[in-house]
């Protein structure tokens, strides 16, 4: 809109003509549109309404006599009516008689309506739908149903909408075109108007006139704008010539006033030019500068004086300087003004400077000041005052005093410090020494003063002059400690342990001034490290770990045994926390132990403690405060005993104690049940003589089985608990074992095999062989149930010999011969937790009914009578080995012991490496191993073992190697140590390593393997065995 | 029983009833033919009825039973009440605007239409070959349905006029020439 608003008169004209015009032709064709649509609906709904009349009359016959195909036939004609898209006729009843759809058309598919509905939309969405009652004989037959689509309708109003916008286009182009030529009408004489009116603005010309060409509004406005013209022309000449006028006086008074100003300028030009330069020299001057007459008023002052002073420059022009700035000396005494050089200057002409004078400010404070003061003479020589130049020297002053309070520190600092020093010349003479060095060697510095220190052969032999030289040279540096002995002076001869720092005090050149020695007594430290080497030398032989936990629980030391009974190294224990290294979980114990050491100094008690490889072990723990000088506790000094095999053999003795008063109460009560067996056999053998009826006789026969039953059960327990005392005689284990290995190998399953190993030569053990038939069967009994599906129990005998190390193993044994007996299976194994118990009578894992919980028990018994023991060794999983040691019948102890004084068993000083976690084993086998003459080197597992093999590998003639260990096991032990060196002879120890059978050394990659637990003699003589055969290979 | 294929449309059938009979289509049908035939403005003075009656007449045995009786009950065509009339022979025979001729009288047919000539009487059969001896329309069966021929030459020769609608479902046949 703001377009038109702003467009020409013109468009305007033309805009509103045309506009106006099309308006009112759209109304005039909307409104013919209009009724056009509604006559042509009426005229469509007319002429369908008769063609469904024509329908219905010639469809009545057909519906009367159900004739569909006639009907069909009729409604066809259709075809030729193109807007008929769909027809049906319904039955009087309101069904579908015939149907007409006419082939979809686009996208749309006429459908007829199910039922007639008489009422609904007749037009509706772009259809005309119409229903038709179909009368005959003034009855109704039936209903005929047309659609027709309004294409009809429609195409003719897209024709009557395209003559529409014909003819407007056509009639708004005539009316565009007559009202732009109509236009200049009304637009020519306003814009005719509207030049003229340009023209006299632009060339300011009042005396152009525009025409008029017509008597209406626009003629009328033209002459009123040609009167206003006139007007303004007249007054325009008036304006024009008072200007003229004034213009010329204005001219005339401007010449004579530019001579003038020339004039003036060229003097003022010369006079600034002057005032400048002095200026310029005053305002430019660092020093304060000013001048005084004669009677020491102020005459001028450069700005530098003033801000100096604190003044402005104007307060102090014409004031008498003495009075405003240098009344009072420096403490404030007054200062008179005859006695101030200055004025003296300007009096008498003398020169005045002063350096220890004050000025002062216009605050009250003052200032020292270095000043000169000089007379001005006049050019005849007469004063006429003084001109005086004065600077700021607070800041020399201040640094002087620095200077000289540095001085004394450094003195006093040096004279004073507890550090012994001693200044050097460049030469090496001694030029000053402290308080704390004459304490130090006991000695002035008289009595070193022919000593040079470059020439001391002490220092060279300690070799420590090249630090000194260093320092000599210019740079500073750190002398290690070291042991010095003074030649003079009170500690002559005496040893001084001492650590120094020496550096060089350098001119400002860079050459050296002097050498400062810095010395540090440390004789005591040294002396204190010393003794706790050795202290801690100590600790470590002993055979107790010690350790030192700090009260954060980190361990502050550690000693070898410790290292050994822990597996952790001094490194890898140092800074740990105790906790985290030794225990599973915190125990309550432990905390308890941490309270009572605070409490009262000490503790001492059991501690469950784990390894570095997680296993388990008891320690006697002896606990004591090591507290600080001031009195609170530091850390405690724990001392802890391996206890882990004497608590082993509590619990066997104690399991053993158990069974035996179990075995008590058994045997009372058994003897009381075969009391009242008897009488019950007895009874049946009567009862089945007097009954002799069928069903009497099974009953009995059920009785008297579960009666000797009981009495069986009751004979075993007997057994058990009276230990069993049968004959003796002397028996060949090799029997005994035959017979089982037939027994066993007809009855058990061809699932389970059978094997055995006999060894040559085995020892007769003196015992009953009815029972000890009995305990072979038991243990192989057990074998075969813990055997599911295939299986081989294995029957081992060998003979063994328990010396007073080997002894320790088990709690029954003595020392002397064994025969030992094992049966192995390769069954499921027995969990460790029931391992304990497997001998306890009653305890069976078996089903109720199938186990009596006896056999083991009995088994036991039976070993005890025999003066023996039995060990189980069990793997979940692998099977179980059950070891059954009989003391020999034999005088192999004097076999042993003549052998053992034959030497044949002695050793010639061999070097052995022997690896194994076991402690307990260790000892022993090393302590036999020397005893018969080797020498023995240990590790406690591969990884140490290595390496110390590494180290001796030229010395070590043989290795025996346990193969479960921890770190590294036995195997990769093997394989490291013979990629050292390849020859080397090495015997593997295993305790379940195979099922009674040791396996093939060559095998596992050693020269021979020995079966744990082994006699010395075994020991002895496989190592001789392996030894010997050196020489062979 | 003969299936109909159309089942619905006898007006005394409303709703599911069973499927009309074909003698209950053919009443019906028989009814119906009056809707579409005009007799001459003379047709009833030989009758003793009233003019404003149309009668049904039923010669032979009746094979409706009563179902012609319950179609015309209570009808009108043309404002004209409908009765329906038996005869057991051509000789008992009355007046009737629709005969309707029993298969039981095949045998009479030549003195029966003989008898019905200039009677104004539209004859109706289901005897085969009905028209074409002087009938003028004749039930037949076609594919199940019941469809009829009319003999056109023979209604306007008796002053009877047949609605071109009724004409144009019926087959067209005319009398044999020995006739």
């Amino acid at each position: 809109m703001l377009a038109i608003r702003d467009a020409s008169i013109k468009r305007k004209l033309v805009l509103v003509t045309t506009f106006t015009s099309v308006v009112a032709l759209l109304l005039a064709s909307l409104a013919f549109l209009a009724y056009e649509f509604i006559t042509f609906r009426n005229d469509m709904r007319r002429e369908l309404s008769t063609l469904a009349q024509v329908l219905g009359e010639n469809s009545a016959a057909a519906l009367t006599f159900l004739d569909k195909e006639s009907a069909t036939q009729t409604l066809s004609a259709l075809k030729v009516e193109p807007h008929v898209v769909a027809a049906c006729i319904y039955t009087e009843g309101g069904q579908i008689f015939a149907v007409y759809e006419r082939d979809s058309v686009g996208d749309y598919r006429a459908k007829v309506p199910v039922t007639p509905s008489f009422g609904s939309k007749e037009f509706e969405n772009g259809r005309l739908n119409l229903l038709h009652r179909i009368l005959w004989n003034n009855e109704e037959v039936g209903v005929v149903y047309l659609q027709s689509d309004l294409g009809q309708m429609y195409s003719r109003f897209k024709e009557y909408v395209g003559i529409i916008f014909a003819v407007m286009a056509l009639s708004s182009m005539i009316a565009f075109l007559l009202s732009s030529k109509l236009q200049q009408l009304i637009s020519k004489p306003i814009l005719e108007l509207a030049e003229v009116a340009r023209n006299v603005t632009t060339k300011e010309d009042y005396s152009i006139r525009a025409e008029s060409h017509s008597r209406d509004e626009v003629g009328f406005l033209i002459e009123l704008f040609n009167g206003m013209l006139g007007q303004i022309q007249e007054r325009d000449a008036k304006l024009q010539l008072a200007h003229d006028l004034l213009e010329q006086r204005v001219v005339e008074r401007t010449k004579a006033l530019q001579a003038e100003v020339v004039e003036r300028t060229r003097a003022e030009e010369m006079l600034e030019d002057l005032r400048h330069r002095y200026e310029l020299i005053l305002n430019t001057a660092v020093e304060g500068i000013y001048g005084i007459d004669l009677n020491g008023n102020t005459t001028f002052l450069n700005p530098a004086a003033a801000r100096m002073l604190g003044y402005e420059v104007e307060e102090l022009i014409g004031k008498s300087q003495h009075a405003m700035v240098h009344y009072a000396r420096h403490n404030g005494d007054p200062y008179a003004q005859d006695d101030c050089p200055i004025f003296c200057a300007a009096r008498n002409g003398s020169i005045a400077h002063a350096d220890d004078e004050v000025f002062w400010r216009k605050d009250g404070t003052s200032f020292p000041v270095e000043y000169f003061g000089t007379p001005i003479r006049e050019s005849d020589g007469t004063i006429i005052g003084a001109v005086v130049t004065f600077r700021d020297i607070t800041d020399r002053k201040a640094t002087e005093e620095q200077l000289r309070l540095s001085e004394i520190r450094f003195r006093s600092l040096v004279e004073q410090s507890p550090l012994s020093t001693q200044i050097l010349a460049p030469s090496g003479v001694t030029v000053q020494v402290n308080h704390a060095w004459e304490k130090l060697w006991g000695a002035t510095l008289g009595d070193i003063a022919d000593y040079n220190m470059l020439q001391d052969s002490q220092l060279v032999e300690k070799g420590v002059m090249q630090y000194i030289e260093k320092a000599f040279k210019g740079e500073a540096t750190a002398i290690p400690p070291i042991p010095y002995v003074p030649d003079r002076g009170l500690y002559q001869g005496r040893e001084l342990w001492t650590r120094a720092f020496i550096y060089p005090v350098k001119h400002q050149d860079g050459t050296i001034r002097e050498i400062v020695l810095i010395h540090e007594d440390i004789t005591e430290k040294v002396q204190a490290e010393q003794l706790i080497h050795d202290q801690a030398m100590l600790l470590d032989k002993a055979q107790d770990a010690i350790f030192v936990r700090g009260m954060d629980g980190n361990i502050q030391f550690w000693n070898k045994s410790a290292e050994r009974l822990y597996g952790w190294t001094v490194d890898e224990a140092m800074g740990k926390n105790a906790g985290d290294l030794l225990y599973k979980a915190t125990s309550p114990q432990l905390a308890e132990a941490r309270r009572i050491v605070v409490e009262k100094g000490e503790w001492i008690g059991e501690l469950r403690q784990i390894r570095k490889d997680r296993s388990e072990i008891i320690v006697e723990s002896r606990w004591s405060l090591v507290r600080d000088k001031n009195g609170n506790p530091k850390s405690a000094l724990i001392v802890n005993t391996d206890i882990t095999q004497k608590k082993q053999l509590e619990a066997q003795f104690l399991r053993a104690q158990r069974m035996e008063s179990i075995g008590t109460l058994a045997g009372g009560i058994a003897h009381d049940i075969n009391n009242v067996l008897a009488p019950i056999l007895m009874s049946v053998d009567m009862f089945k003589r007097k009954f002799t009826d069928e069903y009497s006789q099974r009953m009995l026969s059920i009785l008297e089985t579960s009666a000797k039953r009981g009495g069986d059960l009751v004979k075993q327990v007997l057994a058990f608990a009276r230990g069993v005392e049968g004959e003796r005689t002397p028996l060949e284990i090799r029997h005994l074992v035959k017979e089982i290995e037939k027994i066993t190998r007809e009855t058990f399953p061809r699932s389970v095999h059978i094997e055995s190993a006999v060894s040559k030569d085995v020892w007769n053990v003196s015992g009953d062989p009815t029972q000890l038939h009995q305990v072979l069967l038991n243990l192989c009994v057990n074998a075969r149930d813990a055997i599911s599906g295939e299986g081989t129990i294995t029957i081992g005998v060998d003979n063994i010999f328990f010396d007073d190390s080997s002894s320790r193993l088990h709690i029954d044994a003595k020392p002397g011969p064994y025969v030992l007996i094992s049966v192995s299976d390769t069954g499921s194994g027995i969990p460790q937790e029931i391992l304990d118990k497997v001998f306890d009578p009653f305890f069976t894992t078996k089903e109720r009914g199938k186990g009596t919980g006896l056999g083991l028990s009995t088994v036991i018994a039976i070993v005890k009578s025999h003066g023996g023991f039995i060990n189980v060794y069990s793997e979940v999983g692998k099977g179980s080995t059950f070891k059954v040691y009989l003391p020999a019948l034999v005088s192999g102890e004097l076999r042993f012991v003549a052998e053992k004084s034959n030497g044949a068993l002695q050793g010639h000083g061999e070097l052995v490496l022997l690896v194994d976690d076991e402690i307990s084993i260790q000892e022993i086998t090393k302590e036999t191993l020397e005893n018969y003459g080797y020498s023995v080197l240990t590790a406690n597992h591969g990884n140490e073992a290595v390496p110390l093999f590494q180290q001796y590998k030229d010395e070590i003639d043989i290795v025996l190697t346990d193969m479960m260990m921890p770190f590294l096991d036995g195997p990769s032990t093997i394989r490291a140590l013979r990629s050292i060196r390849p020859q080397v002879k090495i015997i593997a120890a295993s305790g379940l390593a195979g099922h009674g059978r040791s396996p093939d050394a060559r095998a596992i990659g050693a020269e021979a393997f020995l079966m744990k637990p082994f006699s010395a003699e075994k020991l002895l003589t496989t190592l001789r065995e392996v030894l010997g055969s050196e020489s062979s290979s | 029983m003969i299936l109909l294929a159309l089942i619905l449309l006898i007006p005394m059938s409303h709703g599911q009833t069973p499927a009309p009979s074909e003698y209950e289509i053919k009443a019906a049908f028989l009814f119906n033919f009056a809707k579409f035939i005009e007799w001459p403005a003379n047709d009833a003075p030989s009758l003793s009825e009233r003019k404003e009656t149309i009668v049904l007449g039923i010669l032979g045995d009746d094979p409706f039973g009563g179902d012609l009786d319950k179609i015309i009950r209570g009808k009108k065509i043309r404002e004209r009440e409908l009765i329906v009339k038996r005869f057991s022979d051509i000789q008992s025979i009355q007046k009737c605007h629709i005969l309707f001729v029993s298969k039981s009288e095949k045998k009479n047919l030549t003195e029966i239409l003989g008898r019905l000539k200039n009677s104004n009487t539209l004859t109706v059969s289901e005897i085969e070959q009905f028209t074409e001896i002087g009938g003028m329309i004749n039930f037949i069966l076609e594919d199940n349905r019941i469809r009829f021929q009319i003999n056109l030459g023979v209604a306007e020769r008796e002053g009877l006029r047949i609605s071109s609608q009724l004409l144009k479902l019926a087959y067209i046949t005319k009398e044999n020439s020995k006739q």
